[in-house]
This record gives C-alpha cells, sequence and structure tokens, in this order.
C-alpha cells in the first residue's frame, strides 16, 4: 500500500492522542515536582547557609556546598525531565514510523557515514551525533535508511582553554540500496559557483555533466564517470524533484549514486523527530511535528522513485476480518 | 598607428585561435556522444532478431510490417561517415524509424495472447525498455553536445572559422517520428 498525505488513519491517531495525554500528565507532574522540590531545595540550602554562616562564621565554605547542592538539584532534575522527553519521543516516533511501515531505533550508532564522506556529500567535520534510525522496506524490496545527523567541526577559541564545536550540519541522511544497478558513480552536488566549480573540478577524476535545465543547472553541479549513466539516472523527472526538495531544505541536497547504493544528504538546519521541551505543553503539534519531518523524508525518497511498503492500518484489517 | 594595427591582429589571432578550440572541442565531443548513442543502438539492433524470430511464430497476419522491422533495421546499421551531418541525419532518421516500427511490433503483439504471455517475449519487451531508457539519456548527452556545437559554429566569428577548418553544424537526434508528436485522440482508442 501507498502513502498518502496524510498516512495516519483514525485508529492509530486515536491512540497517538491517548498516549500523548498520558506523557502529558506524566510532563505536568514531573515539572511541577521539579518547580516544588527545586522552591524547597532552595530554601533550605539559603537557610543552612545563613545558619553555618552565622554560627560557625564560614561563610566561603557554606556558599560553595550550597551551590553544589543547587547544581547536583538543577542536573538531576534535568536528568529525569529528559528521560521523559526521551522516552515520549522514542513511543510516539515508534508509534508513527510504524504507522508508516518504518522500524524505528532512537539510537543510530553504526550507520555508515564514512560513504557520505567519501563522495563529499558532507561537509568536513570532527566529530558526528547520531539518532532516530529508521528503516524501511521500498514497494520494490529496496532497503531504506534514515537517521538524524548533526556533524560538528572542531576550532579553537582565543577566549576559550579547550577546543570549541561548531555545527556544520543538521539534518538527515538517507540511504537506499538500490535494486537497480548503476554501473558508475554520479555526484549532484551544490552548485559553488563558476570559480568554485572550476576549484574543486581540477582536483577530480570525473567530470561535469551539463544537464537541459538552466534552473538546474544553476542549483547544481553534477559529476559523473559516464554522461550517459548520468542521464539516466536524472530524469526530467527527477532533476525537477531536485529543485522541488531545494526550495523545501535551507541547505541544496546533495545526492550520491555510487556502489550500487543512492545517499541523499539534506541539511535542515535544525534537529528533526524532536519532542518540545518539558516546559512546553505536549499537545497534538508534538506528533504533528514529527509527523511533518517523516513527510519530508519520505519526499526525499519519492524524489528519486522510492515509495515505502506501507504496513494495512489494524482498523481496515479488522474491517475485513 | 602599428602599434595598434598589431594589437588588433594579435587580438583577432588569439579570439580566432580560442575559437577554433572551442569548435574542434565540441566536435570531438559531438561525435563523442554519437559513438555513444551507437552503442546503445547497436543493443538495440541485437534485440530486433529475436523479436522477428519469435513474432513470425504468432504474427503470421503481419507479415508486412515484421518485413518492415527487417528493412529498417538493416538500413539503420548500414555503415556511415560521422564526420558528414548529412550522412549522421540519415542515421538517426533511420534509427526513429526503427524505432517506431518496433514499438508498432510490440503493441500489435498485444493482440496475440500467446506471443503476449510468451516468457521470451516478456524477457525481449524487459530488455527492449532497458535499451531505450538507455538510448534515451544517450540521446540526451549527444543532444547537449550538438547543441554547443552548433552555437559555437553558428555565431559569428564561428561561422567564419567554422568554414574554413571545415566543421559543421550537426543534427538533433529527435525523440520520435513526427506522427508520434501529433496530440492522441481518445476516441481512436475506444
Amino acid at each position: 500500500m501507498m502513502l498518502s498525505d496524510d498516512p495516519l488513519d483514525s485508529q492509530t491517531r486515536a491512540d497517538l492522542e491517548a498516549r500523548l495525554a498520558d506523557l502529558e500528565s506524566e510532563r505536568a507532574a514531573l515539572f511541577d515536582w521539579f518547580k516544588r522540590t527545586g522552591a524547597v531545595v532552595i530554601g533550605v540550602v539559603v537557610a543552612g547557609m545563613v545558619i553555618v554562616s552565622l554560627v560557625f562564621g564560614a561563610q566561603e565554605e557554606a556558599q560553595a556546598i550550597g551551590l553544589f547542592i543547587v547544581l547536583a538539584g538543577l542536573a538531576y532534575g534535568a536528568y529525569r525531565m529528559n528521560k521523559l522527553r526521551q522516552r515520549g519521543k522514542a513511543e510516539l516516533m515508534g508509534r508513527i514510523a510504524q504507522a508508516l511501515g518504518f522500524d524505528y531505533r532512537l539510537n543510530a550508532a553504526g550507520f555508515p557515514l564514512e560513504h557520505f564522506r567519501r563522495l563529499g556529500l558532507l561537509p568536513r567535520y570532527d566529530r558526528d551525533n547520531l539518532h532516530d534510525h529508521l528503516t524501511a522496506e521500498t514497494a520494490s524490496g529496496e532497503r531504506l535508511e534514515l537517521v538524524d545527523a548533526k556533524l560538528e567541526r572542531k576550532s579553537r577559541s582565543r577566549r576559550r582553554r579547550g577546543p570549541n564545536y561548531t555545527p556544520v550540519f543538521t539534518g538527515l541522511l538517507l540511504r537506499v540500496d538500490a535494486s537497480e544497478p548503476f554501473s558508475d558513480q554520479v555526484l549532484v552536488l551544490k552548485d559553488s559557483g563558476m570559480v568554485g566549480n572550476a576549484l574543486s573540478g581540477w582536483l577530480r577524476s570525473d567530470e561535469p555533466v551539463h544537464l537541459e535545465s538552466a534552473r538546474f543547472n544553476s542549483t547544481y553541479t553534477v559529476y559523473a564517470n559516464d554522461q550517459v549513466e548520468a542521464r539516466r539516472l536524472l530524469t526530467p523527472t527527477v532533476m525537477e524533484r531536485c529543485l522541488d526538495l531545494d526550495e523545501q531544505t535551507r541547505g541544496t541536497p546533495q545526492i550520491g549514486f555510487s556502489e550500487g547504493r543512492i545517499l541523499i544528504a539534506l541539511d535542515r538546519g535544525a534537529p528533526s523527530f524532536e519532542m518540545p521541551q518539558v516546559w512546553q505543553k505536549w499537545d497534538a503539534a508534538a506528533f504533528e511535528a514529527m509527523l511533518d519531518d517523516l513527510r519530508y523524508a519520505l519526499g526525499a525518497a519519492r524524489l528519486l522513485g522510492r515509495e515505502i511498503a506501507r504496513p494495512e492500518p489494524e482498523s481496515a484489517q479488522a474491517d475485513r476480518a | 598607428m602599428e602599434w595598434v594595427l598589431l594589437i588588433l591582429v594579435l587580438l583577432v589571432v588569439v579570439v580566432g585561435y580560442g575559437w577554433y578550440v572551442v569548435l574542434i572541442r565540441n566536435r570531438n565531443r559531438a561525435q563523442e556522444a554519437l559513438a555513444s548513442v551507437d552503442v546503445h543502438l547497436r543493443k538495440r539492433h541485437d534485440l530486433v532478431p529475436n523479436v522477428l524470430a519469435l513474432a513470425r511464430r504468432f504474427m503470421e497476419h503481419e507479415k508486412e510490417l515484421l518485413e518492415s522491422v527487417t528493412a529498417l533495421r538493416s538500413k539503420a546499421q548500414a555503415p556511415y561517415d560521422k564526420g558528414d551531418p548529412e550522412q549522421v541525419k540519415g542515421h538517426l532518421d533511420a534509427e526513429r524509424g526503427l524505432q517506431g516500427a518496433l514499438r508498432q511490433l510490440f503493441a500489435v503483439s498485444e493482440s496475440y495472447p500467446e506471443l503476449r504471455s510468451a516468457e521470451t517475449m516478456l524477457e525481449a519487451q524487459k530488455t527492449y525498455r532497458e535499451v531505450e531508457s538507455n538510448i534515451a539519456a544517450a540521446r540526451r548527452f549527444y543532444n547537449t553536445a550538438v547543441t554547443r556545437l552548433n552555437t559555437a559554429a553558428q555565431i559569428f566569428p564561428g561561422t567564419v572559422i567554422a568554414g574554413i577548418v571545415g566543421v559543421r553544424p550537426m543534427p538533433f537526434f529527435e525523440l520520435e517520428d513526427e506522427a508520434m508528436r501529433q496530440p492522441v485522440n481518445a476516441a481512436d482508442h475506444i
């Protein structure tokens, strides 16, 4: 079954709303506990500091101990709130992903970033943080993987002692094991202007591919070992979809066809599939945002004519039974 | 005055040589693209005997169509000079004719259930689709190369330089024959 624009059936939506209501109650209770406990702890710490300073005259020690207790309390509170947020995200994402035909894991360690890096689809980075690993099978039986990635580059700061990490990519990485073989490597990269293209072109062994669309050529630069293969893969429909995706993404998508795999890097400038913060209300907007992120990712898969094989909704199965 | 004249002559020589380089590079590129088109067209030619052998067993009443496919294949396979635009045009026209005839053959074969369901025919149709997809890609490569060559050869001073060095504009490899470009009348198919 193919994916429609509103992919959740009424049963799944009702389940998600019920689960979200439970999570919202937990969130509100935890946040109240945090506020109440915080007020009590701060009150006790301040009173203790005053007493210790007055009785024992150890003002500095009292301040240090008080500060430590407050920080430890804050850290514990943040840990509990983050744990609830992660649990809520895993539950909601797991359910939404299942309804759309994906398997979901919060942890995405082991996702092969090296292939993306080797093809030059990612900016230079020193540290990666991958999560939200989604896997699915396309209608034609190909394996599709998707992760949310944050890549950072190390830099030295004069003001700070240690290294400073600056985000250089926050977005989605998509990998499809293509069933149709392609003999050569084709890369669709962000256009870097006449000078930039000429400079990067000198260092490459493959050659630029000049396609028919002027708009496409001003947005992307295509490199391939085989001019015909590049045109077989980049049909006018795929070119049009690449341009559509470029309009929806902060950074221009970069696409690679290599070693029987299709790789897409989409820099969105913000993490995907996130729950709202604990001090914000968790309402239907929370999973609608996750659903939008997934729709966007599916749009990227459709770019290459890939549809996810979606399971039949439970309500439809029940009706049939 | 002499200096100005010398600079002008130098300028003409530099521009002329630059243009000449562009023309030759584009002509070679167009010929390379034509060679890659031919590689894929040869695959189409190789497919024809198998399809015809199978079709003859079932399509006894389509003798005329089968004979025309054979004739068009022979015409398309005839050797030609890649440097002569007229001969290139003739070759590409012959290929277009063969493509139209093959398309017609596959369309007519739909009326023969035994042929349509034959395993070999299904395989042949699958291969045909793959070959046609590769030909379409090679055609795009060729047409892009020809656009560049023709632009360089048809804009002044390209016209003059091309005339001197014997570079001629090349023909485009059009998609299909004129009849196929006409709007489809739904009533004909109901």
